[in-house]
């Protein structure tokens, strides 16, 4: 479990603890909204909930809340869930299961023939194998086990699409492995900017994907393996369709059966960043975050644990640990004390985090609610100049018993 | 006419019941018998705690001819009148009482034993209370929240030599003990890797905002040496997921399958020498404990000890002892071995018996009566859940700990790991000695 994502904050804070812009909602007006719809999946979706991953992932870009809808259960009767898309700016789908009614299957389409976004995630693909407008949204989709399904299958041969129609097997599944995710279409808004070539981590990558394919853009493509089980073509891994006035980005990536609880493909910071993009562009038909400093290499992959570049942009998650209050986000906490532990053994970068939580605990802008936790949570950590800090926090009444705490924590 | 003469039967029966265990509810030292009970009396029992485990262990006690359940404590005033429920249904009688603060019980009653099932974080406070009461307890898994409330419990029993029995059930049941007994006598030669298997955990329920109160509810002692925080909903059985009450299924579960590991080993009374480890909470939300953790230990004699999460690890939840004959998998549901003759093997006469007990409750019960050391001492349950300790501290401080097993103490003087070692109390409780 050892990341190298937060290895190195060495050298004088100005170097790695600047200020990075992140996008700001005014360029929208009002921060979008967005739907994520889950409840069935072929894998498990119970433990794993990547609906969780998908919300965290796309809010932290700054521009959309996410709400979570779950489905009922495979056993239980879905009749009543009945949906309306119009309020949000973009739906994604990460489900697979029982059809939907037919009220919530006319308005979703009526919602992608308006000009509605879809983010189609990995094997929400092939969710509704007989709705033909589905599989038109969707465009290709993997049927496993059908021998002779019908629809295109798409591979990329010297850097253009093959269209095969001849009817085949579905999807093949591959092992988990590392693959190199090569774009085919570097200058489209969702990819442009990014390397065009960069190493995604442990994913699945499914192979032969087949449906309608109208309207389809490949955007970038990845190898399968025969070696890890796959087809030895060069399958798609994201697309854009277009259907109606809607546009839909559509993600092979994301599979997080190999470890439910932090799946390397879901934590890999090209799979955050395209599907960030992705969402956006599905949302506006235009992408202005900006590109992330770092990205992975052509042959090293880069995880981002809480889905963010907690390495070079430290300062936004200090920035949250000092607007905290109860009831708000607490992962802010959770990464300070992630840094904390992979950097115990680097005296520099511990100098660094040491000279950030006192700046924390004495700035008058930081909450109460912060300086609890930061007490409670991080005094076993403290060396000799945080006495007197506590000291002086001791005399707010408000946060007495934590400062006293933190000092009781320094000698036991 | 029949119905009547049974309604006076019923009444009658209650009346005369009630009369003969007068004396059970009289402390035996009353009656003169040097502080204990007489096997021919019914030993008194008193339940702090009523949640699941309060219950399950109450339902258990309850059904034993020889014990009397006599009052229960509980901060939750719901949670006692439903035990007390429990009681008074079972004996025909109203005579359960209720308290919601243990002291006001402890200076009350009469016991000679007490079924203590609490959130961790009051384990300590209130077992030592309880022992210095020379009261015999039968007190949940994990022993306490922190290594030295931990320690301070398995020598507050010693020296007032009450029994106590650790709830970690699972040295009576019959397949860990087999297991345990195999390894123990060397059926798979000289074990030098052990594979420890605990829950995924995965719960999640996001930031909730502060909210009232329940008025059943005594938040302020609910919290006890815990730091005063708003009340955010967390409560029955929240308590698991966050840090300052638990550490999650790691402690939870430590003390089932470490402890079974060690017993294979016959590590019961020390612990390992060096400790690493990698965990991590969810991304978000209240609940902080590690949901996937990596722990690696090294025992004396180089053995090797690694705990996990259930996803990591090839064999799932439960222990694995890999020896130079063979290995043995056991969990609750299954027993196997790299060849299954290695299960059929009996233990000669000459060989290592482990102690035998079918029911954990039993066993307890029939120790108070003989003086016996139970099954899973408080010593035993503080080595098991020990090793949990030290692996969060290391995955708190990102550090290799160096740990001397018969001080307790780090040999390297690593101060960090040492305040980790125990939390202070919130104000006016105490740490026990």
């Amino acid at each position: 479990m050892q990341h190298a994502y937060c290895k190195g904050l060495t050298g004088p804070p100005g170097k790695y603890l600047y200020n990075k812009p992140r996008l700001s909602i005014t360029q929208y007006n009002k921060i979008m909204k967005a739907l994520i719809i889950e409840g069935q999946n072929e894998h498990h979706w119970q433990r794993s909930r990547t609906s969780i991953a998908l919300k965290q992932i796309i809010e932290k870009s700054g521009i959309f809340t996410a709400n979570i809808m779950v489905s009922p259960a495979r056993d239980e009767d879905i009749n009543d869930f009945v949906v309306g898309f119009s309020p949000y700016n973009v739906v994604l789908l990460d489900y697979t299961g029982q059809d939907w009614p037919e009220k919530t299957r006319h308005n979703f389409v009526e919602y992608v023939k308006n000009g509605g976004g879809v983010v189609v995630c990995n094997k929400a693909a092939s969710a509704f194998p007989g709705w033909p407008e589905y599989n038109e949204i969707a465009g290709l989709g993997g049927y496993a086990g059908q021998e002779n399904r019908e629809g295109v299958s798409i591979t990329i041969q010297d850097g253009a699409p093959i269209y095969n129609s001849a009817p085949g097997k579905g999807k093949e599944a591959g092992q988990y492995h590392e693959f190199a995710v090569q774009s085919l279409n570097p200058s489209h808004p969702i990819l442009k900017g990014l390397p065009e070539r960069w190493l995604h981590a442990e994913d699945m990558l499914p192979a032969g994907l087949r449906g309608p394919a109208k309207n389809l853009e490949v955007l970038a493509y990845a190898h399968s393996y025969k070696g890890y089980g796959g087809s030895g073509n060069n399958e798609p891994v994201m697309m854009t369709i277009r259907y109606g006035e809607g546009r839909v980005f559509h993600t092979t990536l994301g599979h997080s059966d190999n470890d439910p609880l932090f799946p390397p493909a879901i934590e890999c910071a090209g799979f955050i960043t395209t599907l960030r993009r992705g969402t956006e562009w599905a949302a506006t038909g235009n992408v202005l975050q900006d590109v992330p400093s770092i990205f992975p290499s052509e042959t090293s992959s880069l995880r981002w644990p809480f889905y963010e570049d907690i390495q070079t942009d430290i300062e936004a998650v200090i920035q949250r640990i000092q607007t905290y209050e109860t009831g708000k986000s607490i992962d802010c906490f959770h990464i300070l004390q992630l840094l904390v532990q992979e950097n115990s053994g680097d005296q520099d970068s511990m100098d660094i985090l040491h000279q950030q939580i006192i700046r924390l605990l004495t700035a008058e802008e930081t909450t109460n609610d912060s300086k609890r936790i930061l007490c409670r949570d991080f005094s076993w950590m403290a060396n000799e100049p945080y006495r007197k800090v506590y000291k002086k926090l001791k005399e707010n009444q408000v946060i007495s018993a934590e400062a006293e705490f933190a000092l009781n924590m320094m000698t036991p | 006419m029949r119905s009547n003469r049974r309604e006076f039967l019923r009444k009658a029966g209650i009346a005369t019941m009630g009369m003969g265990m007068f004396p059970t509810i009289v402390k035996s030292s009353v009656l003169g018998l040097n502080g204990r009970v007489s096997p021919s009396n019914k030993i008194p029992m008193i339940v702090i705690g009523c949640g699941a485990m309060g219950n399950a262990n109450l339902n258990t006690f309850i059904s034993f001819d020889d014990v009397k359940i006599i009052a229960v404590c509980d901060v939750d005033h719901t949670r006692t009148t439903d035990s007390k429920k429990i009681i008074d249904t079972h004996y025909g009688n109203n005579d359960c009482r209720m308290y919601g603060d243990f002291r006001e019980m402890l200076e009350q009653e009469q016991s000679d034993t007490a079924a203590i099932s609490l959130p961790d974080h009051w384990h300590a406070i209130i077992s030592c209370a309880t022992a210095n009461k020379k009261i015999d307890i039968y007190g949940e898994k994990p022993l306490a929240r922190y290594l030295r409330e931990s320690r301070a419990i398995a020598d507050t029993v010693k020296r007032n030599q009450v029994i106590w029995q650790t709830g970690s059930q699972q040295r009576s049941v019959e397949s860990f003990r087999h297991a345990a007994s195999l390894v123990r006598n060397g059926v798979i030669g000289n074990v030098s890797a052990v594979e420890v298997g605990l829950p995924d955990g995965g719960t999640y329920i996001g930031n909730p905002q502060k909210m009232d109160v329940p008025e059943n509810v005594n938040w302020d002692m609910w919290l006890g040496p815990a730091p005063k925080v708003p009340f955010r909903g967390i409560l029955h059985w929240h308590w698991r997921w966050i840090m300052e009450y638990s550490g999650g299924q790691l402690t939870d579960w430590a003390g089932h399958h470490i402890d079974i590991a060690h017993w294979g080993l016959g590590l019961d009374h020390t612990g390992p020498l060096t400790i690493k480890a990698t965990g991590r909470p969810n991304n978000d939300g209240i609940y902080n404990v590690p949901v996937a953790y990596d722990i690696e230990c090294e025992y004396a004699n180089g053995l090797q000890m690694r705990i996990a999460n259930q996803s990591r690890l090839s064999h799932g939840m439960g222990v694995l002892w890999k020896g130079s004959n063979g290995w043995i998998h056991v969990n609750r549901h299954a027993l196997n071995a790299s060849d299954e003759d290695i299960l059929k093997v009996q233990i000669d006469e000459s060989g290592i018996h482990l102690y035998e007990s079918t029911n954990h409750q039993r066993n307890f019960i029939d120790c108070v009566k003989s003086r016996e050391a139970p099954i899973t001492p408080a010593e035993t349950g503080h080595r098991s859940i020990s090793v949990a300790y030290l692996a969060e501290i290391a995955m708190k401080t990102g550090q290799k700990l160096y740990w001397d097993p018969q001080n307790e103490r780090f040999t390297d003087n690593n101060i960090y790991a040492t305040r980790l070692l125990q939390r202070p109390y919130r104000s006016p409780w105490k740490i026990p000695v």
